[in-house]
């Protein structure tokens, strides 16, 4: 009952197209361009069902939303450390190898962990969790809600007056969220460990000014940018991949149509973002 | 328990105006029409979850106010889309009682006990622990029944119970779930395509054509051309099925 509400008022609102003609050059111009904004109309649709959803939630439905966001970070956060682990270990031996390589060109090791801690929390940390979490659980959203869309489950919730939004957006959206800020803790601490362990084949180098170095580099702003960005790629991610599923209409081929789409679209967003986030940041401090 | 009174709305299909029905508490009724006639539609408004333009529809005597302002109407009224649609992650007991742990926060052990003796009822007990891929259609449509069976509501709308097909084995376990719902004082009213369907059942049955309501020991008097004509094509249909079938039997008597 909730979404015949909430579909009666997407019906309400303007269609963007409806007033040109498709004829027209001119028209045809302008219709690409806003269907180039359409999309983050859409997002930013998806967003605001998600928060006044969320607002909405009573006792118990909050109780079970949050069960479902713990299921939620178990499967996208907890389930994911093997392979963001192998991932992480894996870039912070090769960024410290290539640090090494053109060691000679820096004048302290404590630029060399500045540079370090920059490329790896600030920038790699965010955007490679992200990556994971949209292969993993992003395309996974995508096609439970794409195969819910399908087989009227949605209806069926309206039957019991459960609100599809606060029933399935919600916990995904806060669930990826946190996930995503976990694996960047594990991608961070495996990262710089690795990193850190490769260093020490350098001759002349010991671990306690290493870390010594690395503390001092270490900024709280760096940790916020890092925080900032994960928590929001994961939003990001969810909410691509909610408006995707949820594009499924009539057909099983339209599930993996909206998926690789879902993904593609994640994709970019998660590199916009990033560079939005880190310009901001560069701007403020 | 049920009324609309001169409603106005509009459904993918078709545009309905000054729509008036009456469903008394504990009757069970059923609304007869042809294929594609927003029968759906139809249930939504007697529910409140369809959006009317013009009259009020009214739940046991007060107007039936929109979602959010009545915390309990999912307990009142259970309504039953067409698709047997079972959440997939959710076992046949958990479906069963998912309104109960959403909405009241109920734990497995309280749903159990709950709904272990309404899963007896309707035969579902032996697959409680199945997921829906595990059970048939059949189950999963008696499954919707038993969700809201256990939550003992006044009313209950099921959309087109022979969708998908209705063979005798689930068409009496429907019917006894109708009784079971009878005797709870509950108000069932169920919309079909198949007349034979409305026929066997034995209960009030009205006909929902493009829009315009009858009751069908009126409708041949009815001022709607529409209702008229529907009347005269069931009647047509059945006498050929008919026909065919004495000719199935006579030529098994000849064998």
């Amino acid at each position: 009952m909730k979404s015949a509400e909430a579909k009666s008022h997407a019906e309400k609102l303007p269609r963007l197209t409806a007033t040109v003609s498709r004829s027209n050059p001119i028209d045809k111009l302008l219709i690409g361009i806003l269907s180039l904004f359409r999309f983050y109309i859409n997002l930013l649709q998806v967003f605001t069902q998600f928060f006044f959803g969320l607002i909405r939630l009573r006792s118990h439905e909050f109780r079970y939303t949050m069960e479902t966001v713990v299921h939620q970070i178990i499967f996208s956060g907890i389930d994911a450390f093997y392979v963001v682990g192998a991932i992480a270990a894996m870039v912070g031996g090769v960024v410290m190898v290539q640090l090494i390589a053109f060691s000679t060109m820096f004048e302290s090791e404590a630029i060399l962990m500045q540079i370090l801690v920059s490329i790896i929390i600030r920038e790699l940390a965010p955007l490679l969790t992200s990556l994971i979490l949209i292969a993993r659980s992003g395309s996974a959203i995508a096609i439970e809600l794409g195969v819910m869309q399908l087989k009227h489950q949605d209806d069926t919730l309206d039957g019991m007056e459960i609100d599809m939004i606060q029933f399935f957006h919600v916990p995904r959206v806060i669930g990826l969220t946190f996930s995503n800020m976990i694996l960047v803790g594990y991608f961070v601490i495996i990262t710089l460990g690795s990193a850190l362990a490769i260093s020490l084949f350098r001759e002349g180098i010991y671990m306690g000014p290493m870390l010594a170095n690395f503390i001092d580099a270490l900024k709280l702003s760096d940790i916020l940018v890092c925080i900032i960005k994960a928590g929001i790629l994961g939003m990001v991610i969810a909410l691509v991949c909610i408006y995707h599923g949820s594009q499924v209409k009539n057909s099983t081929t339209e599930i993996p149509q909206q998926t690789s789409q879902a993904l593609v679209n994640s994709y970019l967003l998660c590199y916009k973002f990033t560079v939005a986030i880190s310009v901001v940041a560069y701007l403020v401090q | 328990m049920i009324e609309l009174k001169s409603v106005s709305y509009r459904s993918d299909s078709l545009e309905v105006n000054n729509l008036s029905f009456h469903l008394n508490a504990g009757e069970t009724a059923v609304i007869l029409g042809p294929n594609k006639s927003a029968n759906s539609a139809f249930l939504k408004v007697c529910m409140g979850a369809h959006p009317i333009s013009k009259g009020e529809v009214l739940f046991d005597g007060g107007a039936l106010v929109k979602y959010g302002s009545d915390a309990d109407m999912w307990r009142k009224i259970c309504f039953i889309s067409h698709e047997p649609a079972l959440l997939d992650n959710l076992t046949v007991m958990q479906n069963a009682g998912l309104p109960l742990s959403y909405h009241l926060g109920w734990s497995e052990e309280q749903i159990f006990e709950k709904a272990e003796p309404v899963l007896k009822e309707f035969g579902l007990l032996h697959v409680a622990r199945d997921f829906p891929s595990q059970i048939g259609k059949d189950d999963a449509k008696i499954t919707q029944l038993a969700r809201a069976a256990i939550l003992e509501p006044k009313a209950l709308l099921f959309d087109e119970p022979a969708a998908g097909g209705l063979n005798p084995e689930i068409f009496l376990r429907i019917l006894g779930a109708f009784k079971y719902f009878q005797a709870g004082g509950t108000a069932v009213l169920f919309t079909t395509s198949s007349p034979s369907l409305a026929a066997a059942m034995k209960i009030p049955c009205y006909l929902f054509v493009e829009g315009r309501v009858a009751e069908i020991m009126e409708a041949h008097e009815s001022p709607f051309p529409e209702i008229r004509d529907y009347v005269a094509r069931i009647r047509n249909q059945a006498k050929q099925q008919s026909m065919a079938a004495s000719t199935f039997f006579d030529r098994i008597s000849a064998v």
